[in-house]
């Protein structure tokens, strides 16, 4: 009998491994950056995932958003699954629904940060995502509730 | 469009793009994007929407679109598309959509022209064969029979998307329009075939309809992943008119009007996304209703009604970034008024209950392949293929295979 439990144990310390550990092993903080002429100081997590879903188009004083994203695999898929609730190709999925009905375009992706800062450093509402500790140049983090 | 109409349009499209816009704009702001599918059919007994039973390769579907943003409000774009699917499409391109696009909020926008038809989770991107890890999708909700005709409006469409709050949020879509009914679609063979099971042989010559209402509301709860549909159709002033014979009456052509008094259905939707598992079910009902004018001097009779059923649940799972699987079981009445039977040919034309398998290979973003198989009990489907059911098994096997690349 105790030999019996200790398996189980043992087996859900391999499962807790297995789905755990992956996720731990990449994780990566990111954070949002915007473009300087950005007039919102925070957005609250839904407001975030409606951006990159292009549900919310619009800054607070109604200029237009424009969002990127890193196509760097553990930054992106960190982002993906903490902002928006979705893995990276549930969101490359999401956006070729939309290109093939019509509703929307995918958003530039980048595969380098320091060409993403760039872009949304010169791009008025732009918005994206880097890992923490990335130079900003011009372009501002902004916090997440 | 009558002349009026157009001017209407102009008008209205010179009002919300400034003339300033137009004259920035270049061809590097257009997207292009595209796809194509080959996929090749084989089934153990009966022919299947193509000559399956030896296998065909007549199995295939693609399409490029244009899309610009014109404004910070406004975009538009269009879709070329065509496809095969035995004696349907034959590889003719046609528009698929073509719309201009006015968000004025988040909350509220405008589509002009013609739009996919949202109907159920999956009816606007049933030819994209990358957005799913079946190849079919399951025939209870997404009939071959309504494919090419209800893909479409062409009309005006409202949508928008509520800011989420305590109860989550909530998307719709509200179009108003007209179909594509044409005369060479699926959905006119199967006015034919269901005539000819009253001994009334029909040529449809001409289909319309007055307009149709297509609206749906999405709602996501607070709980990450769970999205409910409901979706809603109906077509005002259907008619069918044609040429027939009908032996029965010593009748070898009469001109023949198929009044449909009532044509008008809904699906329910739910969908689950937990990581990587999804799972999905959808019921949808169907009310079809006329009457019929024979051309014999017996003015309009009544026809039997024809509410139709179907259901099905999937469950979807991906594996690891270049595999997925799914499981679905699908349930089918196409008459809810004789689920055994007893008037038709052979009784197991009154349903088709389908377990499929499917598996998904992600070669690279780009380049999927797929293989699928099914088991089915029945054959209660729309039939282009004019099976004898005297030959028809109750019990047989579809297999698919399909490879697509997109860019």
């Amino acid at each position: 009998m105790k030999k019996l439990r200790s398996m189980k144990n043992m087996l859900f310390f391999v499962f807790l491994l297995v789905v755990l550990v992956p996720a731990l092993a990449f994780a990566e903080e990111v954070v949002l950056v915007v473009n300087g002429s950005v007039p919102d100081q925070a957005l609250t997590k839904d407001e975030v995932k409606a951006i990159f879903l292009g549900e919310k188009t619009k800054w607070s004083d109604n200029s237009r958003i424009t969002f990127v994203v890193l196509k760097v695999p553990e930054v992106m898929d960190t982002f993906m699954r903490e902002f928006v609730g979705k893995s990276s190709f549930q969101f490359d999925n999401y956006w070729k629904y939309q290109t093939f009905t019509g509703k929307g375009s995918p958003p530039r992706s980048f595969d380098d940060v320091d060409a993403l800062i760039d872009f949304v450093s010169k791009t008025p509402g732009a918005v994206g995502f880097v890992p923490r500790d990335t130079p900003l140049n011009s372009s501002k983090a902004i916090s997440v509730q | 469009m009558n002349k009026r109409t157009h001017i209407l349009w102009a008008l209205i499209l010179m009002m919300i793009i400034p003339a300033s816009t137009l004259l920035a704009f270049t061809p590097d702001d257009v997207q292009i994007h595209g796809f194509y599918s080959q996929g090749y059919l084989k089934t153990s007994h009966n022919n299947y929407l193509a000559e399956t039973e030896d296998g065909s390769l007549q199995f295939d579907e693609f399409g490029v679109n244009f899309s610009a943003r014109l404004t910070d409000n406004l975009h538009a774009g269009l879709q070329f598309f065509g496809r095969d699917l035995g004696p349907v499409g034959n590889n003719e391109v046609r528009l698929d959509w073509a719309f201009m696009d006015y968000r004025w909020q988040d909350w509220l926008g405008v589509r002009i022209g013609k739009t996919k038809n949202t109907q159920g989770l999956y009816n606007e991107v049933r030819d994209l064969d990358m957005l799913r890890t079946s190849i079919m999708l399951p025939q209870s909700v997404y009939s071959e029979l309504w494919r090419d005709s209800f893909a479409t409006i062409r009309g005006l469409t409202f949508y928008g998307v509520t800011p989420s709050f305590v109860l989550g949020k909530f998307a719709y879509n509200a179009a108003v329009g007209v179909f594509d009914l044409d005369k060479d679609t699926g959905f006119a063979s199967a006015v034919e075939n269901s005539l000819a099971e009253s001994n009334i042989f029909l040529n449809v010559d001409s289909m319309d309809h007055r307009y149709v209402n297509a609206y749906n509301l999405t709602w996501y709860p607070p709980l990450d992943g769970l999205r409910l549909k409901y979706s809603f159709f109906d077509v005002k002033d259907f008619e069918v008119s044609g040429h027939a014979s009908i032996p029965a009456y010593g009748v070898s052509s009469t001109s023949v009007l198929f009044d449909v008094m009532e044509m008008d259905g809904w699906t329910g939707s739910l969908e689950y996304v937990l990581g990587n598992l999804t799972l999905v079910g959808e019921y949808s009902k169907v009310d079809f209703k006329g009457r019929m004018d024979l051309g014999l001097g017996m003015g309009f009779q009544n026809r039997p009604p024809l509410p139709s059923e179907g259901w099905y649940v999937t469950t979807d799972y991906r594996f690891s970034d270049w595999f997925s699987a799914a499981v679905t079981y699908s349930n089918y009445f196409p008459n809810t008024n004789d689920t055994r039977g007893e008037n038709e040919a052979v009784d197991f034309l009154a349903w088709l209950k389908t377990w499929t398998l499917s598996t998904r290979f992600d070669i690279n973003p780009y380049w999927i392949l797929k293989f699928e198989a099914s088991y089915n009990d029945g054959f209660g489907a729309y039939d282009s293929m004019g099976n004898d059911p005297a030959d028809l098994d109750r019990y047989w096997m579809l297999y698919a295979v399909k490879a697509t690349v997109n860019f």
